[in-house]
């Protein structure tokens, strides 16, 4: 036969099916939700997870693909096609570029209908992300599905070629995340083109390797198809190979990232087992917490508790409750923020939030700053409060409050920018407000400016010295930064634009303020193993103390040392129960963790170490 | 002679058992070792999918493999009776499906338990894990009976769990369990793994609904299986 005619025709005719229903599944899947949701009148129809479905059955599609474009010919139908004239080169050919044409139809067509939905219905909505994502992961598959057909074409069974070819494909994923050098090819950078980071030659440059390794697999595969190799794998082989590849790679992530940091000690605190751990402070070896005894949703009332935590024992005092919706059950407390004077520790500021239901929704919601008392045996704890709603635009909004020198300052998230409040601690039981101010610019918002410099606006306050500035600055935006001062003039943040599952770490130094902007110059930077981001949620708080700093994940801790030198050096992880909520330092390199009980980590021996 | 079905398919069905015990109690021995994450977190991320993927794998040894090999013919002409046969068969299968998760769960409650959470707590969640997966176990085995090729019982088992997940979808879009009450909800396998304790009526009916289904789908296994036409050699 030496027309392509006749090859192409026997492809498409026997991929069809398969095509159609890969693709029936992958449209079903995208978009059945949202055109439910639409028909109930909430949402648009093409708001449906393409590129989930693209992520997860990809792959899975590839494989399939690319072990059944070789695999079917195995047995009585490869003898009958070897005793014709079939040129061996262009049927291989034909059968490569038609499954590959399949995985990319079936991968692109539900993207491309999303894209010509909302132009037709959101003319300005962009999904240049959306496509570059696309277009880079559609590489990973090309590989993915050339690996398969090799393995169909040279395992014997097709269910055996299938399982190897999915063990491959998790070896596709896998090495470049665990092999350093290999992190450019790896599927980080998918993500990275979700942060648009990822320009033309940087797409070329990933999708070249690609393509190479591709190319030598189909070469490889016309070899084995020449020569007639095929080799037969048992299936108990198969399964403890199968098995041992996937425990050695698991153990070969796992354990350079584990848990190495040991606990001093665990504090159970006076609370329910489904309470919450809202904020803390410190003062010395005290530490006062926030808590409410519940679940919020469940109506539970909040209390502040104060824990005195010794080298081998602790003391936690009777919890004093100050907000408590008692049986009423349309209405819940959350507590926002938590100052703690060291000039009188016997008083507590707590910004907290009421708010009150109506047939399960939220109908209202209040903010208070509370003055309470810490003392357990005073029936009322509290000695004054301030209604924060009349002074604040937007009344869902988060508030966050820092002490310095009897000032008590409040900030909250306001349409036009930030409000301030400034209270005057005079007395120090009566917060009283003397100042209101709207910030426009993006207060502690760490970004690049015009001029691609990297900045961060400071609080209004220019009679505070830098350092001061830039620590109420971070206390009063810790809700939406990820930053922490580091030491003298540098700044230690998450950056959330490196497009890694976990992002970098960057230690900046700091530039001369100038209107109120501090200039920032990366001096230093940390790449975290890139299976840390797939276990644990990338937006962690950071806390530091110096030498260390502290950055809270999904699950846990990480454990940093930021000396005066420039390097950033990981020296350990901690992970137990449910993960932490919030944590503060403590003299002599400890730190206390506040999850759903307190754990108390000592790292003066690491760092001896 | 249904002990010598039984030794048989012990026999053909051990090396998946060392395989599922050895991978389970491995990853979850790295996960609770390395401690990257909390204990609940690494054990729902181990075993979720292990209850998932073990029936599948334990159930294609089953009967696939055995039409596969050519052998069932053999095992019918014997002076056995179908029943037992199927007897021997399904008690092998859940054997050597439970085996791994009770091995596995001994082993992490006895080590872990009270680290994090308590030894009951975690062998709660085992439990109902395992449930999940028997009940998947013998709808796959029901729909896969018949097949003759391994790929085509793992074909079958995927279908089964796709149709209940996109029941679950269809019941959960539509708002089923409001509309037309919450068995609905409680027909799907998946109900198991979404048990509310603090709604009694509602574990009740899950629990009876299963129990039904399940005494259903053991008739219906028995029942093919008689008229399973098997060609001879």
């Amino acid at each position: 036969m030496r027309s392509w005619i006749p090859y192409v025709w026997k492809e498409v005719h026997e991929s069809w099916r398969l095509a159609l229903a890969a693709l029936g599944v992958s449209l079903g899947i995208s978009f059945i939700p949202s055109i439910l949701s639409a028909a109930r009148g909430q949402g648009n129809w093409h708001d449906g997870n393409v590129l989930g479905v693209l992520f997860l059955g990809g792959p899975l599609l590839a494989v399939v693909a690319g072990v059944y474009a070789m695999g079917r010919e195995q047995g009585a139908i490869e003898r009958f096609w070897r005793s014709r004239p079939v040129n061996l080169n262009r049927w291989l050919l034909i059968k490569y570029v038609t499954g590959l044409l399949l995985v990319w139809l079936i991968c692109w067509l539900p993207l491309g209908i999303q894209i010509l939905g909302r132009a037709l219905e959101q003319p300005h909505h962009s999904m240049s992300d959306d496509v570059s994502m696309a277009l880079v992961y559609s590489f990973i598959l090309l590989l993915i599905y050339s690996v398969s057909l090799v393995l169909g074409q040279c395992v014997r069974g097709m269910l055996h070629a299938a399982i190897l070819a999915v063990g491959a494909m998790a070896l596709i994923f896998v090495i470049p995340l665990v092999i350093a050098p290999l992190n450019w090819l790896s599927v980080e950078m998918v993500q990275r083109a979700d942060r648009g980071a990822l320009n033309v030659r940087a797409h070329i440059i990933f999708a070249v390797p690609m393509i190479a390794l591709s190319a030598a697999l189909v070469g490889l595969a016309g070899i084995l198809l020449k020569r007639n190799v095929q080799v037969e794998v048992g299936g108990r082989t198969l399964g403890w190979s199968v098995a041992a590849i996937m425990l050695v790679l698991t153990a070969g992530m796992a354990f350079p990232m584990a848990t190495n940091l040991s606990v001093q000690q665990v504090i159970s605190l006076p609370m329910a087992q489904d309470g919450t751990v809202h904020d803390m402070a410190a003062d010395g070896n005290d530490v006062l917490i926030l808590f409410s005894n519940g679940s919020v949703w469940r109506g539970s009332k909040l209390g502040l508790v104060r824990v005195r935590i010794g080298e081998h024992a602790s003391v936690v005092d009777e919890p004093i409750w100050f907000a408590d919706p008692g049986q009423e059950r349309a209405g819940y407390y959350s507590g926002l923020d938590l100052a703690w004077p060291a000039e009188d520790p016997s008083l507590a500021y707590a910004a907290i939030r009421h708010s009150v239901l109506e047939n399960g929704a939220l109908k209202e919601s209040a903010s208070v700053l509370y003055t309470v008392a810490l003392d357990a045996k005073r029936a009322n704890p509290v000695i004054h409060r301030v209604e924060l709603n009349p002074l604040l635009t937007l009344q869902d909004s988060r508030q966050a409050a820092c002490l310095y020198q009897r000032r008590l300052y409040i900030s909250s998230i306001e349409p036009g920018g930030i409000r301030l409040l400034t209270f005057s601690l005079a007395d120090l039981r009566a917060p009283l407000l003397v100042h209101s101010e709207d910030v426009t610019h993006p207060l502690g918002w760490l970004h690049r400016g015009p001029s691609q410099e990297y900045q961060v606006p400071l609080v209004p306050m220019p009679d505070l010295d830098e350092s001061t500035r830039c620590k109420v600055t971070r206390d009063l935006a810790l809700h939406y930064s990820r930053w922490v001062p580091a030491g003298n003039d540098r700044i230690l943040a998450s950056d959330r634009d490196s497009g890694r599952f976990l992002p970098h770490l960057v230690l900046y130094e700091a530039g001369p303020t100038r209107d109120g902007v501090m200039p920032l110059r990366p001096i230093s930077r940390y790449q975290s193993v890139a299976f840390e981001g797939l276990l644990g949620t990338s937006d962690g708080e950071l806390l530091y103390s110096a030498p260390l700093a502290y950055r809270l994940e999904g699950g846990g801790v990480t454990v940093y040392r930021i000396g005066e030198s420039k390097s950033i050096e990981r020296i350990g992880h901690y992970a137990a129960e449910g993960g932490f909520n919030t944590t503060v330092s403590l003299p002599g390199n400890r730190v206390v963790l506040a999850g759903k009980r307190l754990h108390v980590l000592d790292l003066s021996e690491k760092l001896r170490q | 002679m249904l002990k010598t079905l039984l030794w048989k398919e012990w026999h053909e069905q051990r090396w998946r058992v060392a395989l599922a015990t050895v991978w389970l109690l491995g990853m979850t021995a790295i996960g609770l070792k390395t401690r990257i994450l909390p204990d609940k977190a690494v054990v729902m991320m181990i075993w979720n999918p292990a209850c998932i993927l073990l029936p599948v794998f334990l159930g294609m040894g089953l009967f696939a493999s055995e039409r596969k090999e050519r052998t069932l013919s053999y095992l019918i002409v014997h002076p056995v009776t179908r029943s037992q046969i199927l007897a021997a068969k399904v008690i092998a299968g859940l054997l050597a499906y439970l085996t791994p998760f009770l091995i596995g769960g001994l082993t992490v409650c006895l080590t872990v338990g009270g680290r994090e959470q308590s030894a009951a707590d975690l062998a709660e969640g085992f439990a109902i894990m395992a449930a999940l997966g028997l009940v998947f176990f013998i709808w796959q085995l029901f729909a896969g009976l018949r097949c003759r090729r391994e790929e085509t019982y793992i074909l079958v088992s995927a279908v089964v769990l796709g149709c209940w997940a996109l029941h679950g979808v269809v019941v959960d879009e539509w708002r089923l369990t409001e509309n037309a009450g919450f068995w609905t909800w409680a027909l799907n396998p998946f109900a198991i793994g979404e048990l509310d304790y603090a709604k009694p009526s509602e574990v009740r009916t899950v629990v009876a609904v299963q129990s039904l289904i399940l005494t259903g789908l053991g008739f219906g296994l028995w029942f093919r299986f008689r008229r399973l036409r098997e060609g001879r050699s």
